[in-house]
Protein backbone atom coordinates (compact mmCIF):
# COMPACT_ATOMS: atom_id res chain seq x y z
CA UNK A 1 0.00 0.00 0.00
CA UNK A 2 1.39 3.28 -0.88
CA UNK A 3 1.26 6.25 1.26
CA UNK A 4 -1.11 9.26 0.30
CA UNK A 5 0.05 12.43 -0.98
CA UNK A 6 0.36 14.66 1.89
CA UNK A 7 -1.08 17.23 -0.67
CA UNK A 8 -4.13 16.47 -2.33
CA UNK A 9 -4.76 17.59 -5.79
CA UNK A 10 -8.06 19.70 -6.36
CA UNK A 11 -9.92 18.26 -9.67
CA UNK A 12 -9.33 21.49 -11.47
CA UNK A 13 -5.66 19.86 -10.94
CA UNK A 14 -6.28 16.44 -11.63
CA UNK A 15 -7.75 16.57 -14.81
CA UNK A 16 -4.93 17.74 -16.80
CA UNK A 17 -2.88 14.92 -15.03
CA UNK A 18 -5.27 12.58 -16.14
CA UNK A 19 -4.98 13.72 -19.50
CA UNK A 20 -1.22 14.14 -19.65
CA UNK A 21 -1.02 10.33 -18.23
CA UNK A 22 -3.95 9.67 -20.98
CA UNK A 23 -2.09 10.97 -24.27
CA UNK A 24 1.67 9.08 -22.51
CA UNK A 25 -0.07 6.07 -22.39
CA UNK A 26 -1.49 5.92 -25.86
CA UNK A 27 1.82 6.70 -27.07
CA UNK A 28 3.15 3.74 -25.23
CA UNK A 29 0.57 1.32 -26.27
CA UNK A 30 0.53 2.22 -30.02
CA UNK A 31 4.50 1.65 -29.92
CA UNK A 32 3.65 -1.83 -28.21
CA UNK A 33 1.84 -3.02 -31.18
CA UNK A 34 4.47 -1.94 -33.08
CA UNK A 35 6.78 -3.64 -31.39
CA UNK A 36 4.64 -6.60 -31.40
CA UNK A 37 3.73 -6.89 -35.09
CA UNK A 38 7.49 -6.11 -36.00
CA UNK A 39 8.74 -9.06 -33.68
CA UNK A 40 5.88 -11.46 -34.84
CA UNK A 41 7.19 -10.34 -38.46
CA UNK A 42 11.16 -11.32 -37.64
CA UNK A 43 10.17 -14.32 -36.04
CA UNK A 44 8.36 -15.99 -38.42
CA UNK A 45 10.66 -14.94 -41.16
CA UNK A 46 13.40 -17.21 -38.93
CA UNK A 47 14.91 -14.17 -37.29
CA UNK A 48 14.52 -14.50 -33.11
CA UNK A 49 17.73 -12.53 -32.41
CA UNK A 50 14.66 -9.91 -31.86
CA UNK A 51 12.38 -11.57 -29.54
CA UNK A 52 13.69 -11.31 -25.98
CA UNK A 53 14.92 -7.81 -26.01
CA UNK A 54 11.15 -6.97 -27.56
CA UNK A 55 9.73 -9.02 -24.52
CA UNK A 56 11.52 -7.39 -22.17
CA UNK A 57 11.32 -3.71 -23.74
CA UNK A 58 7.63 -4.60 -23.87
CA UNK A 59 7.35 -5.51 -20.09
CA UNK A 60 9.12 -1.98 -19.50
CA UNK A 61 6.34 -0.29 -21.73
CA UNK A 62 3.54 -2.43 -19.29
CA UNK A 63 5.12 -1.35 -15.75
CA UNK A 64 5.10 2.20 -16.80
CA UNK A 65 2.00 2.00 -17.88
CA UNK A 66 1.02 0.27 -14.85
CA UNK A 67 3.04 2.70 -12.21
CA UNK A 68 1.18 5.08 -14.19
CA UNK A 69 -2.17 3.87 -13.63
CA UNK A 70 -1.27 3.37 -9.85
CA UNK A 71 -0.08 7.11 -8.88
CA UNK A 72 -3.77 8.38 -10.32
CA UNK A 73 -5.35 5.99 -7.94
CA UNK A 74 -3.22 7.26 -4.85
CA UNK A 75 -4.06 10.91 -6.15
CA UNK A 76 -7.96 9.67 -6.12
CA UNK A 77 -7.29 8.12 -2.87
CA UNK A 78 -6.02 11.21 -1.51
CA UNK A 79 -8.45 13.05 -2.67
CA UNK A 80 -11.36 11.03 -0.98
CA UNK A 81 -9.73 11.03 2.44
CA UNK A 82 -9.59 14.57 2.37
CA UNK A 83 -12.74 15.00 1.11
CA UNK A 84 -14.25 12.84 4.37
CA UNK A 85 -11.61 15.01 6.63
CA UNK A 86 -12.98 18.14 5.63
CA UNK A 87 -16.37 17.20 5.87
CA UNK A 88 -17.57 14.93 8.93
CA UNK A 89 -20.29 17.17 9.67
CA UNK A 90 -21.86 15.33 6.61
CA UNK A 91 -21.12 12.20 7.73
CA UNK A 92 -22.71 12.45 11.48
CA UNK A 93 -25.53 14.78 10.76
CA UNK A 94 -27.36 12.39 7.70
CA UNK A 95 -26.83 9.29 6.19
CA UNK A 96 -23.73 9.34 4.16
CA UNK A 97 -24.52 7.18 1.54
CA UNK A 98 -28.22 9.15 0.92
CA UNK A 99 -26.42 12.67 0.69
CA UNK A 100 -25.50 14.04 -2.60
CA UNK A 101 -21.80 14.86 -3.22
CA UNK A 102 -22.69 16.90 -5.77
CA UNK A 103 -25.36 20.10 -5.94
CA UNK A 104 -26.70 22.93 -7.84
CA UNK A 105 -24.97 26.16 -7.58
CA UNK A 106 -27.97 28.65 -6.01
CA UNK B 1 -16.21 29.96 -23.68
CA UNK B 2 -16.83 26.92 -21.14
CA UNK B 3 -13.99 28.24 -18.61
CA UNK B 4 -16.33 31.64 -18.61
CA UNK B 5 -18.98 29.66 -18.01
CA UNK B 6 -17.42 27.96 -15.12
CA UNK B 7 -15.91 31.05 -13.34
CA UNK B 8 -19.82 32.72 -13.79
CA UNK B 9 -21.32 30.25 -11.90
CA UNK B 10 -18.20 29.68 -9.38
CA UNK B 11 -16.16 33.05 -8.68
CA UNK B 12 -13.01 32.44 -10.68
CA UNK B 13 -10.22 30.00 -9.67
CA UNK B 14 -8.67 32.53 -7.84
CA UNK B 15 -11.91 34.30 -5.89
CA UNK B 16 -13.93 31.38 -5.76
CA UNK B 17 -17.96 32.31 -4.45
CA UNK B 18 -18.77 28.46 -4.27
CA UNK B 19 -16.68 25.34 -3.89
CA UNK B 20 -15.91 24.02 -7.87
CA UNK B 21 -14.86 20.72 -6.25
CA UNK B 22 -18.76 20.14 -5.39
CA UNK B 23 -20.91 21.98 -7.57
CA UNK B 24 -22.98 20.20 -10.59
CA UNK B 25 -22.38 21.97 -13.77
CA UNK B 26 -25.47 21.38 -16.14
CA UNK B 27 -23.99 20.10 -20.04
CA UNK B 28 -24.83 24.00 -21.27
CA UNK B 29 -23.28 25.54 -18.38
CA UNK B 30 -26.38 27.58 -17.73
CA UNK B 31 -27.14 28.62 -14.81
CA UNK B 32 -29.82 26.47 -12.28
CA UNK B 33 -32.74 28.41 -12.44
CA UNK B 34 -32.46 27.50 -16.32
CA UNK B 35 -32.25 23.92 -15.93
CA UNK B 36 -35.39 21.94 -16.06
CA UNK B 37 -36.36 20.49 -12.06
CA UNK B 38 -35.58 17.11 -12.75
CA UNK B 39 -31.90 18.13 -13.01
CA UNK B 40 -32.20 20.14 -10.01
CA UNK B 41 -33.42 17.12 -8.18
CA UNK B 42 -31.12 14.71 -9.98
CA UNK B 43 -28.09 16.40 -10.25
CA UNK B 44 -25.57 15.02 -11.80
CA UNK B 45 -21.55 15.88 -11.29
CA UNK B 46 -20.77 16.22 -14.84
CA UNK B 47 -17.02 16.86 -13.99
CA UNK B 48 -16.38 13.96 -11.73
CA UNK B 49 -18.12 12.08 -14.66
CA UNK B 50 -15.92 12.98 -16.96
CA UNK B 51 -12.68 12.42 -15.01
CA UNK B 52 -14.20 8.85 -13.84
CA UNK B 53 -14.65 7.55 -17.84
CA UNK B 54 -11.42 8.74 -18.45
CA UNK B 55 -9.79 7.33 -15.66
CA UNK B 56 -11.90 3.96 -17.29
CA UNK B 57 -10.46 4.65 -20.81
CA UNK B 58 -6.77 4.69 -18.84
CA UNK B 59 -7.38 1.65 -17.08
CA UNK B 60 -8.64 -0.11 -20.36
CA UNK B 61 -5.87 1.04 -22.26
CA UNK B 62 -3.29 -0.06 -19.50
CA UNK B 63 -5.32 -3.57 -19.87
CA UNK B 64 -4.33 -3.77 -23.61
CA UNK B 65 -0.56 -2.62 -23.07
CA UNK B 66 -0.84 -5.92 -21.02
CA UNK B 67 -2.19 -8.25 -23.57
CA UNK B 68 0.18 -6.88 -25.86
CA UNK B 69 2.70 -8.17 -23.42
CA UNK B 70 1.73 -11.31 -23.18
CA UNK B 71 2.05 -11.66 -27.22
CA UNK B 72 5.53 -10.91 -26.61
CA UNK B 73 5.40 -13.67 -23.98
CA UNK B 74 3.59 -15.72 -25.84
CA UNK B 75 6.37 -15.35 -28.87
CA UNK B 76 9.30 -15.41 -26.76
CA UNK B 77 7.68 -18.93 -25.60
CA UNK B 78 7.18 -20.31 -29.10
CA UNK B 79 10.98 -19.01 -29.98
CA UNK B 80 12.12 -21.38 -26.79
CA UNK B 81 9.67 -24.37 -28.13
CA UNK B 82 11.50 -24.00 -31.65
CA UNK B 83 15.09 -23.89 -30.20
CA UNK B 84 13.85 -26.68 -27.63
CA UNK B 85 12.82 -29.08 -30.51
CA UNK B 86 16.38 -28.75 -32.36
CA UNK B 87 16.96 -29.47 -36.32
CA UNK B 88 14.74 -31.11 -38.32
CA UNK B 89 14.86 -35.07 -39.24
CA UNK B 90 16.31 -36.21 -43.09
CA UNK B 91 13.48 -37.22 -44.53
CA UNK B 92 13.21 -39.12 -47.89
CA UNK B 93 11.17 -37.37 -50.10
CA UNK B 94 10.87 -39.46 -53.49
CA UNK B 95 12.48 -41.04 -56.14
CA UNK B 96 13.87 -38.52 -59.05
CA UNK B 97 11.86 -40.42 -61.47
CA UNK B 98 8.64 -39.78 -59.41
CA UNK B 99 8.26 -36.71 -60.95
CA UNK B 100 8.26 -35.23 -64.73
CA UNK B 101 9.98 -31.69 -65.32
CA UNK B 102 7.67 -29.61 -64.26
CA UNK B 103 5.42 -31.62 -62.14
CA UNK B 104 4.76 -31.21 -58.19
CA UNK B 105 4.61 -33.68 -55.31
CA UNK B 106 2.79 -32.99 -52.01
CA UNK B 107 4.60 -33.59 -48.57
CA UNK B 108 4.73 -33.15 -45.12
CA UNK B 109 8.05 -31.77 -43.13
CA UNK B 110 9.10 -31.56 -40.40
CA UNK B 111 5.75 -32.93 -39.47
CA UNK B 112 2.33 -34.02 -39.76
CA UNK B 113 1.53 -30.42 -39.71
CA UNK B 114 3.37 -28.88 -42.31
CA UNK B 115 2.54 -29.56 -46.16
CA UNK B 116 5.08 -28.83 -48.68
CA UNK B 117 5.62 -28.72 -52.03
CA UNK B 118 8.26 -30.64 -54.41
CA UNK B 119 8.89 -29.05 -57.42
CA UNK B 120 10.85 -30.71 -60.49
CA UNK B 121 11.73 -27.18 -62.44
CA UNK B 122 14.14 -28.95 -65.09
CA UNK B 123 15.85 -32.72 -65.41
CA UNK B 124 18.59 -31.59 -62.65
CA UNK B 125 16.71 -28.72 -60.80
CA UNK B 126 14.55 -29.65 -57.74
CA UNK B 127 12.93 -27.23 -55.33
CA UNK B 128 10.74 -27.59 -52.07
CA UNK B 129 8.81 -24.86 -50.44
CA UNK B 130 6.06 -25.13 -47.45
CA UNK B 131 2.78 -24.93 -48.80
CA UNK B 132 1.53 -22.23 -46.56
CA UNK B 133 0.93 -18.76 -47.77
CA UNK B 134 2.57 -16.58 -45.86
CA UNK B 135 0.01 -14.01 -45.54
CA UNK B 136 -2.77 -16.20 -43.69
CA UNK B 137 -1.40 -19.75 -44.62
CA UNK B 138 -3.76 -20.45 -47.30
CA UNK B 139 -2.83 -24.04 -49.51
CA UNK B 140 -0.23 -22.30 -52.21
CA UNK B 141 -0.93 -24.23 -56.01
CA UNK B 142 1.97 -24.52 -58.14
CA UNK B 143 1.79 -23.43 -61.71
CA UNK B 144 4.92 -23.91 -63.36
CA UNK B 145 3.36 -22.76 -66.55
CA UNK B 146 3.44 -19.37 -64.79
CA UNK B 147 6.55 -20.18 -63.30
CA UNK B 148 5.08 -19.38 -59.54
CA UNK B 149 3.21 -20.36 -56.58
CA UNK B 150 -0.48 -18.84 -56.54
CA UNK B 151 -2.61 -18.45 -53.63
CA UNK B 152 -6.37 -18.47 -54.46
CA UNK B 153 -7.64 -16.79 -51.00
CA UNK B 154 -6.01 -13.62 -51.85
CA UNK B 155 -4.73 -13.72 -55.27
CA UNK B 156 -1.29 -13.67 -53.59
CA UNK B 157 1.64 -14.75 -55.95
CA UNK B 158 5.58 -16.19 -55.24
CA UNK B 159 7.58 -17.17 -57.94
CA UNK B 160 8.33 -20.47 -58.21
CA UNK B 161 11.89 -21.10 -58.33
CA UNK B 162 12.74 -18.53 -55.13
CA UNK B 163 9.64 -18.83 -53.40
CA UNK B 164 9.78 -14.80 -53.00
CA UNK B 165 6.49 -12.86 -53.26
CA UNK B 166 5.68 -11.43 -56.32
CA UNK B 167 2.31 -10.18 -56.44
CA UNK B 168 -0.80 -9.93 -53.89
CA UNK B 169 -0.80 -9.31 -50.09
CA UNK B 170 2.03 -11.62 -48.83
CA UNK B 171 5.36 -10.02 -47.97
CA UNK B 172 7.54 -13.15 -46.64
CA UNK B 173 8.71 -15.70 -49.21
CA UNK B 174 7.16 -19.10 -48.76
CA UNK B 175 9.43 -21.33 -46.45
CA UNK B 176 12.10 -22.80 -48.23
CA UNK B 177 13.33 -26.79 -47.51
CA UNK B 178 16.46 -28.01 -48.30
CA UNK B 179 17.10 -30.34 -50.50
CA UNK B 180 19.71 -32.89 -50.78
CA UNK B 181 20.29 -35.82 -53.82
CA UNK B 182 21.30 -38.94 -52.46
CA UNK B 183 21.64 -41.38 -55.15
CA UNK B 184 18.46 -41.04 -57.41
CA UNK B 185 16.38 -40.48 -54.05
CA UNK B 186 15.51 -36.57 -53.12
CA UNK B 187 15.60 -35.80 -49.11
CA UNK B 188 14.51 -33.19 -46.68
CA UNK B 189 17.32 -31.98 -44.67
CA UNK B 190 16.29 -29.08 -42.80
CA UNK B 191 13.89 -26.19 -42.98
CA UNK B 192 14.77 -22.36 -43.64
CA UNK B 193 12.12 -19.55 -42.73
CA UNK B 194 13.22 -16.23 -44.70
CA UNK B 195 12.13 -12.64 -43.94
CA UNK B 196 13.16 -10.91 -47.59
Amino acid sequence: MTAPLPRPFSRDQRMPILHGMVIFVLVIVVLQLWLLTATMNAWLGGDDSIVCPAAAVSGACLALNVGLFRYLSRIGRTQRASDSEARPSDHTATNAHTTPRARIVR
Amino acid sequence: MAEENLDRLTGSRYAPVADREQITIAPDYGPPESQPAWRQDFPIDWPQDIYVERRDFLKFMVLTSAAFTVGQIWIAAQNWYRHRAGSPPIQRIASINDLAVGGALGFRYPDEHEPCLLVRLSTTEFVAFGQKCTHLSCAVIPRPAESSFYCPCHEGRFDLRTGVPIAGPPRRPLTRVVLEMRGHDIYAVAVEERTT
